[in-house]
């Protein structure tokens, strides 16, 4: 089976947790001073989809807040990309919906799955139910996760590979 | 149509045509024959009408073709016949390359600034970024010169320049020139994904992906950032120099360890230019399977370059080994010195043992071998010399050193002829042995006569002897006798009658002792070593005149002498004296006597001195 190797980024506001999502994942060889001076840090992880086996080159993307912006054109090259945001906070929601707009403009509608964070403490969570629902109905893979048990992370990334080999016409879309 | 111009058909001579042929015929060229205004004008108008029947199509295909030949005619077809010529194939480009050529050519020559006011706009941007390229690698050499100015090295660089007579610049960029091509990234342009990856053996490894990920997003960020049509083209990195060199879909990153010169940019160029050539289709339609560029390796690995020039340390080295080398030659010289040395001073000690040998009486060396410390020593000895251990010890050589053979053999030298004398003769104390004139034994001392005889025949038998010399031997046996002898001689005396010379009867037997005492004294004198001198002494008694007895005295001594000589005693030591009258009262010799008084007086005794 050939070897693939797929960029992605991880994109959301400021404290939702990308890089804690990541460091769950894999270990970086690079300081988080990149993040502040380049505005990016790069991973990679092995990840087996089926039969499939995929390298993903991860761009961990500072996060957007009022005082910095996304770089989007990280985002070019991309494959897919792990939109986060904060269960606890209803307003990261509506920044990851603003930054995947912004990010169509960029690269076009490829693979996203959306993440809500920290469901380890989804008691508190600022969300209500007919917000997940709105988010369900644009037709998004939706992860719950908690960076800081470990629940969930590995599904988030198994799920946006698989919706990439999907789209690649490399697997057969799941229903 | 044509078929029938070429064979006119037979045609009725009252039909227009055969009117208007018939005109034809009679005419000597088309509307110049004219007889009447109206007739020509009638003939004119049916000829009109003929050639619009004859070759009306014709003409229109004629006025088409003058049109089209026609300067804007041909200005519309032959785009369209290029065109259509390039889809057949290349003769057209081919046909006209040497009339294009020879065209540019003439058109170069008549006005050059016509092409150079073409071209500027397309070579300017070309011409700055190769002069930008050329700077940048100056500038480059220039702070890289100027950060050595003053180093130990470029003070060797100024050295070697002054030396060979070479620019001082030349020598720096030829010792700058050390670089090594440690990785070679193949990245997708795009995503920043590693197509492939290449490491100079020993080289550190690292995760390609990350790396080249970072690269590209520092790509973008600076591009970015700056708002500037230019891309990331070098970076450094300590001793770390990454060239970067942009393609289309594309780029090409080598990491290199060191200076490379500046023509390594055209290899990256050539290689990224294949690649993007060879892969084209690949790089297009990438979708992550970055198995498919496997195959640049070959292309790759041409990026992997390294320029080794001698380098400082390996002079070092050098300069290090050829001292090694000469400190072990000295060394060794010294070593092969030294042990020149101690083999000259063995064997001169080795030759003293040999001369040792040699000099001793009874040893006979026909061969002497030194190895190392070893000695082997052959020959002959006298079962009388000493043995050659017992002559080398006292010279330090020990017993475990040295091997000797030595056969048995009679030395004929006279120390051994002695040595052996003494061991055969034993003589007694006070004998000693010597051998003169080679062959001669000689004996010196007192022996007592039974050692002296047996002497005298052993000593023949020696070897090396041929005559045995005892002249210097004293027989004390003899010696005994003759003082035995003396003692009796010395007591003896022979008595006279008054006033005569005559000797009595009763002194014959005396006269007989003393002349046997006598006889043996003087034969035995010589083997004792002795001179003998004898004084036969007369005397006389008072009475008489003085001068008759002192005369008497002397007779009586003779007679003595005489009667001696008769007796067969040799006499030629023998003297005689008168001595007159003896004064019997002192004399000794007669007071022993049995004779006293004046019969002692007339007398001859015996006076020996034993020397």
């Amino acid at each position: 089976m050939m070897a693939r190797k797929k960029k992605i980024c991880m994109l959301g506001a400021t404290g939702v947790g990308k890089t804690s999502l990541v460091a769950r994942f894999v270990r970086s060889i690079f300081s988080d001073a990149y993040r502040t001076t380049v505005g990016v840090t790069i991973d990679k992880a092995h990840v087996r989809v089926l039969d499939h086996e995929v390298d993903l080159v991860m761009w961990d993307l500072s996060g957007e807040d009022e005082f910095q912006s996304v770089q989007l054109a990280y985002l070019r090259g991309a494959s897919g990309y792990l939109l986060v945001a904060d269960g606890t906070r209803r307003e990261t929601v509506a920044t990851a919906l603003s930054l995947q707009e912004s990010a169509v403009r960029v690269v076009g509608n490829i693979p996203l799955v959306l993440v809500l964070n920290k469901m380890d403490v989804e008691s508190s969570w600022d969300i209500a139910g007919d917000v997940e629902k709105q988010l369900r109905e644009k037709g998004w893979t939706l992860v719950k996760t908690s960076a800081k048990t470990g629940d969930g992370v590995e599904r988030a990334f198994v799920a946006l590979t698989r919706a990439i080999l999907s789209a690649d016409g490399v697997i057969e879309e799941r229903t | 149509m044509q078929e029938e111009r070429r064979n006119p058909p037979a045609v009725s001579s009252s039909t227009p045509i055969a009117r208007a042929t018939r005109r034809l015929r009679r005419a000597p060229g088309l509307g110049r024959s004219a007889h009447s205004n109206s007739g020509d004008r009638e003939e004119r108008e049916e000829l009109d009408a003929l050639r619009r029947l004859l070759v009306g199509p014709e003409q229109e295909r004629i006025a088409k073709i003058e049109t089209n030949l026609s300067p804007d005619g041909i200005g519309k077809t032959l785009p369209e016949a290029a065109v259509a010529s390039q889809k057949q194939g290349e003769d057209l480009a081919w046909a006209l390359r040497p009339a294009v050529m020879a065209a540019i050519r003439d058109a170069v020559k008549n006005d050059p600034h016509l092409f150079v006011d073409a071209l500027v706009p397309v070579m300017g941007p070309a011409i700055r970024k190769a002069a930008m390229h050329a700077l940048r690698a100056l500038v480059q050499q220039l702070n890289e010169t100027l950060a050595r100015g003053l180093s130990l090295r470029a003070l060797r660089w100024r050295l070697e320049a002054a030396r060979t007579g070479r620019p001082f610049a030349e020598i720096v960029v030829l010792r700058s020139l050390l670089f090594r091509v440690e990785q070679v990234f193949l990245v997708h342009r795009e995503s920043g994904l590693v197509l492939h990856h290449i490491v100079a053996p020993g080289s550190p490894p690292q995760d390609p992906d990350q790396v080249a990920a970072m690269l590209s997003a520092i790509d973008a960020f600076v591009h970015d950032a700056f708002r500037q049509e230019a891309r990331l083209a070098r970076f450094h990195v300590g001793e770390l120099v990454g060239w970067v060199e942009h393609g289309p879909a594309a780029v090409l990153v080598a990491v290199v360890r060191g200076t490379a010169p500046d023509h390594y940019g055209d290899v990256l160029r050539e290689v990224q230019e294949r690649i993007h050539l060879q892969f084209r289709h690949d790089l297009s339609s990438f979708r992550g399977e970055v198995d498919l560029f496997v195959r640049t390796e070959s292309l790759l690995q041409r990026c992997l370059q390294s320029e080794a020039v001698p380098s400082a340390s390996a002079g070092r080295s050098r300069f290090y080994t050829l001292a090694l080398v000469g400190v072990l030659a000295a060394v060794a010289a010294l070593a092969i010195g030294w042990h020149t040395h101690r083999n000259r001073v063995e064997d001169r000690r080795f030759a003293s043992y040999a001369e040792a040998l040699r000099k001793e009486p009874g040893l006979l060396v026909t061969e002497a071998r030194r190895d190392g410390h070893r000695y082997t020593f052959e020959g002959m000895r006298d079962p009388l010399a000493p043995a050659p251990a017992s002559v080398l010890a006292p010279l330090g050589v020990r017993q475990s050193d040295a091997s000797f053979a030595f056969g048995s053999f009679y030395s004929l030298d006279p120390r051994l002829t002695e040595r052996r004398a003494a061991r055969i003769l034993q003589p007694p104390a006070g004998v000693s042995l010597a051998v003169t004139n080679g062959d001669t034994l000689v004996a010196r001392g007192d022996a007592p006569r039974s050692w002296i005889e047996r002497a005298r025949v052993l000593a023949l038998s020696l070897p090396a002897v041929a005559r045995f010399d005892a002249s210097e031997l004293h027989d004390t046996d003899a010696a005994k006798e003759v003082e035995a002898a003396s003692a009796f001689l010395a007591e003896a005396m022979v008595l006279f009658p008054l006033g005569s010379d005559d000797i009595g009867l009763d002194q014959r037997g005396t006269l007989e002792d003393v002349a046997k005492a006598l006889a043996k004294m003087l034969e035995l004198a010589p083997d004792a070593g002795k001179n003998v001198e004898l004084t036969l002494v007369g005397h006389a008694d008072a009475r008489g005149p003085e001068g008759q007895n002192q005369s008497l005295s002397s007779q009586r001594a003779e007679r003595v002498q005489r009667e001696l000589a008769a007796l067969g005693v040799p006499l030629s030591n023998v003297r005689t004296r008168g001595a007159g009258v003896a004064v019997v009262s002192d004399d000794e010799a007669c007071m022993k006597s049995r004779y006293r008084g004046a019969a002692c007086a007339r007398r001859v005794d015996f006076r020996v001195e034993l020397q």
